[in-house]
């Protein structure tokens, strides 16, 4: 019988001869490099409006001249906003203002603990709604067109839903809308934050809430890393040993270790209602999701819809984003699948520019 | 029946009875026999350690503020996550040690199609994708989500009886608690709340107005020139 391990030993001391060559290599460069030699989010921008914690940033290219229609875009409250600008090579923003639009983001900031009780229903009535009006006044217009990002796109259409005179053109991506859809196509390597979510009672929830306060970013992180663990495993010594072979996939590596170690706390009930009203009980779908008293209809969203997807998300499982087109009320509602995961469509060296020209090909349409 | 015989059956009943206690799940010998069960090994010994403090926390309770019955509390959270974190720890060790059966048969089964493994690094790839896919079942298990969730129990209540002792002691020296600045921070809350409803029901009746009004006689504020309230100024 063959035995299942037939290692030459000459090879394996190459192996390992080269595995140090590369450690060796890896801390030469690591020791060169300062922490804030590592940006992320180098596009120009001014802050246009604050409240609490969150800010409304304008873009602009040195090069740009006339301002085009304003976009503006929503990333989640798990991550930084960075994520679309993360450096210039490789970011939504420059190419969308590349193609002419005038782009705004939103920095949700870092919540604290004095932001606990601050939910969804802030978020959208007060914080979105009071950019989006910026926005409308300083262009003289009635209504923007929106682009929302996982949370984001959840945000965006509770407003889009609740404040559709503001909206011209809808675009969501990634985003959750079916919560319970991921059961439709259930893989071991994707969803696993809503069999997390769902393995806990409603009573759970609250508990974590009333006790921390705040969901810590650290809490989320873990849960994120538990998605992927061979990958969670091998990332700080075979991933990062084979990424600083060079100079610019090493760059790479630690803006994006930069920006996932910016990951701030969710808002308690913020969380709550996240996790238990949308996660759990699949509220959004059902027409029985609740913002200051007024139920999201999303039948009311009859403005043009992009539903930006990937066939590899492993955090939103596609059923779920999939799932909008029978709920919202327009007619004008275009879905499309674009290569690469969760995050590389937005930061992936082709999928962010075919990211880019497909949005501004939809809404030249429009 | 003789007084002797009667003597001798009122002992012997004595005796099993103390026996059965012993037997049952809180007796001295069961709680021996827990020191023998390796789930216990990486959380201490679990009810054996637990009953004094049940026992103690468990006493009448004082109308005054009792520091030791708190202090108590912390300990036996403490020795509950303990307990808690050694189930879970042996949960995710039972998980790895399928994982290199698995390995081991994936490995026999491609040696068997003339397929062995060469270089160490496809070992180690071969390794990582087995523990991947077997974590990710695992992970998924009703018995691993359930490990997860008393973990995540056991660590909000410990948090919470550190809480309660550390704000006893603060209100004796009249430092504010957590609870209190939490209820400052709800109260500011509600009061933007507050504001921006009255906001918006001024925008309306606004609104109202200028449409009742002829072109050119809007000298209505809009309501975003409105001074806008302190949270708005980013305070």
């Amino acid at each position: 019988m063959m035995l299942p391990i037939r290692i030459d030993p000459a090879k394996s001391i190459a192996e390992l001869a080269d595995a140090h060559q590369k450690v060796a290599g890896a801390i030469t460069r690591l020791a060169r490099l300062r922490d804030d030699e590592i940006e992320i989010g180098p596009t120009h921008k001014e802050e246009v409006r604050r409240i609490d914690k969150s800010t409304l940033f304008h873009y602009a290219l040195p090069e740009q001249k006339t301002a085009g229609r304003p976009v503006l875009i929503l990333y989640a409250l798990v991550g930084r906003y960075t994520v679309i600008d993360l450096e210039a090579d490789r970011s939504l923003v420059r190419r969308l203002l590349a193609t002419g639009h005038d782009v705004y983001a939103v920095d949700w900031g870092l919540p604290t603990r004095a932001d606990r009780f601050t939910g969804i229903d802030d978020y959208v009535n007060d914080y979105l709604d009071s950019y989006v009006r910026e926005i409308c006044r300083r262009h003289r217009i009635d209504a923007i067109d929106l682009l929302g990002i996982c949370q984001g796109g959840v945000l965006s259409l509770c407003y889009a839903a609740l404040h559709s005179e503001r909206i011209r053109n809808l675009i969501t991506a990634v985003t959750p809308v079916d919560f319970h859809a991921d059961q439709q196509d259930e893989r071991v390597d994707r969803g696993f934050m809503n069999v997390w979510t769902r393995s806990m009672s409603g009573a759970d929830i609250d508990r974590l809430v009333d006790v921390l306060g705040n969901v810590p970013g650290e809490f989320t992180g873990n849960l994120f890393s538990l998605m992927t663990p061979g990958r969670s495993l091998t990332k700080y010594n075979l991933d990062l040993m084979e990424a600083a072979a060079d100079d610019a996939k090493l760059m790479n590596f630690l803006r994006m270790e930069k920006w996932l170690g910016d990951r701030p706390d969710q808002p308690g009930q913020f969380a709550r209602q996240w996790l238990k009203e949308l996660y759990q009980e699949n509220k959004l779908v059902r027409g029985d999701f609740v913002l200051d008293g007024a139920p999201v209809d999303l039948g009311r969203i009859r403005m043009p819809v992009l539903n930006i997807l990937t066939d590899t998300d492993h955090i939103i499982p596609p059923p779920m984003s999939r799932a909008l087109k029978q709920h919202v009320g327009s007619r004008d509602y275009t879905e499309l699948v674009v290569k690469g995961g969760h995050i590389g469509i937005f930061i992936g060296p082709r999928s962010h520019q075919e990211l880019a020209s497909k949005i501004t090909e939809w809404l030249t349409q429009r | 029946m003789t007084e002797q015989q009667n003597s001798f059956s009122d002992m012997f009943g004595a005796w099993a009875s103390q026996w059965e206690a012993a037997r049952s799940q809180d007796g001295p010998f069961a709680l021996a026999m827990a020191a023998f069960d390796p789930r216990r090994w990486l959380g201490l010994y679990g009810p054996a350690m637990e009953q004094p403090f049940d026992t103690l926390l468990g006493s009448p309770r004082f109308a005054f503020p009792m520091l030791d019955r708190k202090l108590l509390a912390v300990a036996a959270g403490w020795l509950m996550l303990l307990q808690r974190n050694g189930e879970y720890s042996a949960r995710l060790l039972r998980a790895w040690s399928e994982a290199y059966g698995e390995l081991v048969s994936e490995l026999g089964d491609a040696a068997a199609k003339g397929e062995p493994v060469h270089a160490g690094r496809e070992l180690f790839d071969r390794f990582i994708a087995v523990v991947n896919r077997k974590m990710q079942h695992v992970q998924r298990s009703e018995e691993f989500l359930a490990s997860q969730r008393r973990l995540l129990e056991a660590f909000l209540s410990s948090r919470t009886r550190e809480r309660e002792l550390v704000e006893l002691l603060a209100n004796a020296f009249d430092l504010p608690t957590r609870t209190e600045i939490d209820d400052a921070h709800r109260s500011v809350h509600d009061l933007k709340r507050e504001v921006r409803a009255l906001r918006r029901e001024l925008e309306r009746l606004q609104g109202e107005t200028a449409a009742g009004q002829p072109s050119g006689a809007g000298a209505t504020v809009g309501v975003d020139q409105i001074e806008p309230p302190a949270r708005a100024r980013g305070a």
